[in-house]
């Protein structure tokens, strides 16, 4: 067969209409989208590849709003591939998961910049990025610094990620970048829960970056401790700041005491299992006016309720 | 919307209908069955009817739905109606910013009695699908959810070609580029040759459904 009738070939088989007898093309299309509401994006994709019917339905903007990519293991090779292959002007929210691909060696792999410039160009309409179990180090062939991703995001999740461990190439490189940016005026959550290299020195690079942050989550992140540069820096959050997730960290009495003084529109703390935190703080913690939800260790709660109570 | 609200109306001002009046509802094919009120409360194409046509002894007619597939569903209903009743979902919860939306919707919650229920139609034959749609058109919830979520788990974990077959599903060629089949799938385990990756090309052709 020559090329010509080969692609004539393709081209019939492509226009021929199929006569569709199965049973379940009964069903309108409203159920045939509540049953894919049930699948993940990989199985959406499955979906997607046995019919035309399926395809149409499968590619509904409503499943595509999140991508969550959590659910099975993929290769970076394969996350590209996949990014590429389905960009989507309607997803807003994209989560990513880097800890179960375990190569011999079990590091995390690594958060390339090829990745952070295609879910850029993939996703342009993205607003919360979830990028979980990923290596920021210093590499060439990882992202420079934290403005390298997307930057018109409002939320952004780096958990279990690995990125500033101190060693010589410059721990706090990710984070100190030469010239301000304004481009993060719209980010208002930022989570490094469980990104355990966090220090809080490091923290003191936020608000030049992030100047309008709601919602600080550094859950888990044991090295952050009471020092004056994190002190200092969550005050300056005091317009913005509502929800302020602190828990398994080292800071003690005196951090909370200024958080009580300078951070009164907060609605959520949580200070859970900060092994520094004693129950004298409770005094301070009842002047937090705004406050809705305390998350603390069980006395510290139960004494934080009962004077709560005692004031009204 | 105007026949939702109407039929509330209709059920504050009726009250002897909550009392426990039996009604006839009618398949196509002929047959009368009896339910109570909470049958009819949980099918709300019966309450509706039900509600508007202030039915005394005459049977409500259901057209789309025959008797082989009725009786089981009020058999369903029977078994369900002193359930307690769910949360009303609200379904504009886009207002609450802390629901958390991306929560995946389970499919593996499915009760005994119900997988029991729908596993006697899950035959070849396909009367899987005479119930969803009589569920559908009957405005069961409860049932349709049942019976979508039987399809999503027999749907999960299977290639395209298996979904075709146990569906009856011919091959309709779908064109190229992202949309080619066998695009992505089977690759879980596999990393893809460069060749795959050069063949998407670097402008992938655009998405039939966003033209």
């Amino acid at each position: 067969m020559s090329l010509n009738t080969r692609k004539k070939r393709k081209r019939e088989l492509r226009e021929e209409y199929i006569e569709q007898d199965g049973l379940i093309f009964q069903l309108p299309d409203e159920t045939l989208l509540s049953i894919f509401k049930y699948l993940t994006i990989d199985e959406l994709i499955v979906a997607a590849s046995v019919c035309k019917w399926f395809r149409c339905i499968a590619y509904d903007d409503e499943f595509w709003t999140t991508i969550d990519l959590t659910s099975k293991p993929y290769s970076n090779r394969q996350l590209l591939k996949l990014l590429h292959r389905f960009p989507r002007n309607c997803t807003e929210v994209l989560k990513i998961s880097g800890g179960s691909i375990h190569n011999n060696s079990g590091k995390l792999p690594l958060f390339t910049e090829q990745l952070s410039t295609l879910i850029q160009t993939s996703y342009p309409n993205l607003r919360y990025l979830h990028i979980s179990q990923y290596d920021f180090h210093p590499n060439q062939r990882t992202i420079k610094n934290i403005t390298c991703l997307p930057s018109n995001l409002q939320g952004l999740y780096l958990t279990k990620c690995e990125m500033l461990a101190p060693d010589i190439s410059g721990p706090s490189a990710f984070f100190q970048v030469s010239k301000t940016s304004s481009n993060f005026q719209q980010l208002e959550i930022l989570s490094f829960e469980n990104s355990t290299c966090l220090q809080s020195m490091y923290i003191g690079y936020l608000p030049e970056l992030y100047p309008h942050l709601v919602e600080l989550n550094l859950n888990g992140c044991f090295r952050i401790k009471s020092i004056s540069v994190f002190m200092n820096t969550l005050i300056l959050y005091s317009k913005t700041l509502r929800r302020l997730y602190l828990s398994e960290t080292q800071i003690n009495d005196d951090t909370i005491h200024s958080i009580c003084r300078k951070l009164k529109r907060l609605n959520i703390l949580n200070i859970r299992n900060c092994k520094n935190v004693t129950i004298n703080i409770v005094e301070n913690l009842v002047t937090l006016k705004q406050l809705q939800k305390l998350i603390a260790n069980d006395n510290i709660q139960t004494l934080y309720e009962q004077k709560k109570n005692e004031e009204n | 919307m105007a026949t939702t609200a109407e039929a509330s109306n209709t059920t504050t001002g009726n009250t002897e209908t909550a009392t426990g009046k039996m009604i006839k509802i009618q398949s196509n094919d002929g047959q009368i069955f009896e339910v109570d009120q909470g049958v009819v409360e949980q099918s709300s194409t019966i309450k509706t009817l039900s509600d508007l046509m202030d039915v005394g002894d005459v049977p409500i007619p259901l057209p789309n739905v025959k008797a082989s597939i009725l009786g089981p569903i009020v058999d369903f209903c029977n078994h369900h109606k002193n359930d307690q009743k769910p949360e009303p979902i609200d379904e504009d919860d886009d207002d609450d910013p802390n629901k958390d939306i991306y929560e995946p919707k389970r499919s593996d919650d499915i009760c005994e009695w119900d997988l029991n229920f729908i596993k006697q139609f899950t035959v070849p034959e396909g009367t899987l699908f005479d119930i969803i749609m009589a569920a559908n058109y009957l405005g069961i919830k409860t049932l349709l959810a049942v019976g979508c979520k039987t399809i999503a788990n027999m749907v999960r974990g299977k290639s395209s070609t298996e979904v075709r077959e146990m569906f009856n599903i011919s091959y309709d060629p779908p064109g190229e580029g992202i949309n080619a089949p066998n695009a992505i799938e089977g690759q879980a385990g596999t990393v893809p040759t460069t060749q795959d990756a050069n063949a998407t090309g670097p402008s992938p052709q655009p998405d039939p459904m966003n033209q």
